[in-house]
């Protein structure tokens, strides 16, 4: 059971990432590769309050989405500029330029040596030491951004980032500031990623920069594809599907010395077999 | 392009559903067979993929030769090894499942990468891991069940630092290491010891961990008119660098650490020449070999990451010979451990780490010759 709750865990803090990730990937068409930094550097914020300063970790997870908020504002408006193939391939440089910083910023985050030791939370009596009340305080995380993804998505402003993937230039013709809306979608995706950087170095009690690397970028923009771009329900299954078939491939009684390699195989061809059949993803209104 | 498509995502839903579900009983149903019989289950954690299994496997392979072993000699054990992918994140979720499902008495793992991880969690459950590469000041102090019988990360620096300023009178160094903790690690106690003798760390740089392009920050150290450039950098870069350096004149002295391999001077060929570097050993490795080439027909890449596993299963089993079958009580036994190892004869003496030192050798005539 406590391996259940684990893995219940992770797909809470992955559900989150995939939610926030689908806002400005699926809804809004913003082929946005650096999703990982702003985990990442929520993450760190969390850690290095909690562990140098010994703040509360909810101060420290409300500090985390602030400082997040403010490097993807500004990121988001160098973004605005570009368009597309530009986009993605200026947002990776994002992560790249967010990874090099988390490895080398040795005095702030102790490069390739992490940051150990990060406490769990407590907060008016309340503890959340044990795996158990840890995966309810992630699953009240999670539900609270499902609803306000959802929120976000039934409003008029979902609506605009939905025209906005559909045809930006004829919503501009109406007069709506594309830039706007996509820089808010892009900000708003950052602090909620944040919320699952907190979660993450909070449960794991260890992070280093190779958690928040491009691959990681690579592996959220795999989720929501595989789950179905432009849904919520989709995100969610995505990240079911992902952590948990690497685990379930544990299970399957290949030989020792092939186990490892098999396993990456067997998941790889069920990855290619899932997007044959589904190339929309599991619930996606479309896809790329 | 976008496109829209039709949803018709219950059936694929209900294949995910149907597939958890079997994989919770499977899970449930392994722990009512593991009640009925109980053999000693030692867990293995190690990268059998990612970038870091070019020495998983070979490890595993001396965890496999242990196992054997054990079994000729009568002892009830099983051995569950699972891939961390090179990961934190896998190295956690390895554990979880060794401790949590499969409920081994102890796990044996490698290097300090997977160790800061998953540090709570055996912590927490109370159940021994032990650490058969890596030995630094982080492990030694990681919590009551947090061992190792590794080598020690800053001894191998801080003796190359005293090799380099007492026999090779270097006074000036450059220190280009690697961002991963192992290079920072070992490069951080070579530069503090070295400053500490009265030497001058006149250049500190770092490169990407699988950079293979140099030839700048080569350039650099050469203009800084150094006599000495320590480059603790990973396998597969050191070959690139050195025959960067020979190809650009770098005529300080080269040294380096123990990711310096027979395959490493092979490639660099005659640039490794005169190269000194620390190094893992071990006393005997030919009988190990021999048996690693009874077991798997040929020979071991590298003997000495054999014995990694080998040793780590012998050590938890010499425990275990003086415990009830718990991990608590094997904790307790690991403290106590005397052990002809393949590497050294191993003795905790009540404590949770018996350290290794790293040799010092120089490259002549493509031959490793030890120096002191």
């Amino acid at each position: 059971m406590e391996y259940l709750i684990h893995l219940a865990i992770l797909f809470c803090i992955y559900g989150i990432l995939s939610l926030s990730l689908n806002l400005v990937v699926g809804y809004t068409g913003l082929l946005s590769v650096t999703h990982a930094a702003f985990y990442g550097i929520g993450a760190y914020a969390t850690a290095i309050l909690l562990t140098a300063v010994g703040f509360n970790f909810f101060l420290a997870l409300l500090v985390g989405i602030v400082i997040t908020g403010i490097v993807a504002y500004i990121i988001g408006l160098i973004l605005s500029k570009f368009k597309e193939d530009y986009y993605v391939l200026c947002s990776l440089g994002f992560n790249v330029i967010m990874f090099g910083t988390m490895l080398n910023w040795q005095n702030l985050t102790r490069g390739p040596l992490g940051i150990p030791g990060i406490g769990k939370p407590e907060s008016f009596g309340i503890n959340f030491y044990s795996n158990i009340n840890f995966l309810i305080l992630s699953v009240v995380f999670l539900i609270f951004i499902y609803i306000l993804s959802r929120y976000i998505v039934n409003s008029s402003f979902g609506r605009a980032i939905k025209a906005i993937r559909e045809d930006e230039k004829a919503i501009q013709v109406f007069g709506y500031n594309t830039h706007y809306f996509k820089l808010i979608i892009f900000v708003i995706g950052a602090c909620m990623a944040s919320v699952a950087g907190s979660l993450f170095a909070s449960y794991i009690s260890y992070i280093d920069p190779t958690t928040f690397s491009i691959n990681e970028s690579i592996f959220l923009l795999a989720i929501i594809i595989l789950g179905g771009l432009a849904s919520l329900r989709g995100s969610l299954w995505g990240a079911l599907i992902l952590i948990l078939l690497p685990e379930l491939l544990r299970f399957v009684g290949f030989p020792t010395d092939i186990a490892a390699q098999m396993r990456q195989l067997v998941y790889g061809v069920l990855l290619v077999i899932l997007m044959i059949y589904r190339p929309q993803g599991l619930y996606g209104e479309y896809r790329l | 392009m976008i496109k829209h498509m039709k949803n018709s995502p219950k059936v694929w839903a209900w294949v995910v559903v149907v597939v958890v579900v079997a994989v919770a009983w499977a899970m449930f149903r392994d722990n009512s067979e593991v009640a009925q019989a109980k053999p000693l289950k030692i867990g293995v954690i190690l990268p059998l993929t990612g970038d870091f299994e070019f020495f998983g496997g070979e490890i595993a392979k001396g965890t496999q030769i242990a196992l054997e072993e054990a079994k000729a000699q009568g002892w009830d054990v099983q051995l569950i090894t699972e891939d961390d992918q090179s990961k934190p994140t896998g190295s956690v979720n390895a554990a979880n499942k060794l401790i949590h499902v499969d409920k081994v008495e102890a796990v044996v793992a490698a290097i300090h990468q997977q160790i800061q991880p998953m540090a709570p969690i055996f912590n927490q459950n109370k159940v021994p891991v032990l650490a058969t590469w890596d030995s630094n000041n982080y492990i030694k102090t990681a919590g009551d069940y947090i061992f190792t019988i590794g080598f020690s990360t800053e001894d191998a620096g801080e003796k190359m630092a005293t090799y380099a300023y007492e026999k090779l009178g270097l006074r000036r160094v450059a220190v280009i290491s690697a961002q991963d903790d192992w290079s920072e690690i070992i490069s951080t106690a070579y530069k503090n010891k070295f400053v500490s003798m009265g030497g001058q760390v006149v250049m500190d740089d770092k490169v990407q961990p699988n950079q293979k392009e140099f030839r700048t920050i080569i350039t650099k150290a050469k203009n800084s008119n150094v006599d000495g450039v320590y480059s603790p950098l990973l396998p597969t870069t050191i070959a690139p660098f050195l025959s960067q350096a020979q190809q650009l004149g770098l005529k300080a002295k080269l040294m380096t650490a123990d990711s310096f391999s027979m395959d490493e001077v092979e490639a660099a060929g005659s640039a490794s020449e005169g190269v000194y570097f620390s190094n893992l050993y071990a006393n005997d490795v030919r009988t190990l070999s021999g048996k690693y080439k009874s077991k798997f027909g040929s020979e071991p890449a590298d003997p000495i990451f054999v014995s990694f596993g080998y040793d780590g299963v012998r050590t938890i089993l010499e425990a275990a010979k003086k415990a009830q079958k718990d991990s608590v009580s094997i904790r307790d036994a690991l403290t106590q451990v005397e052990l002809q190892g393949t590497d050294a004869e191993i003795r905790m003496d009540g404590r949770q780490y018996f350290e290794k030192k790293e040799k010092l050798y120089k490259v002549q005539d493509s031959k490793f010759i030890e120096v002191r």
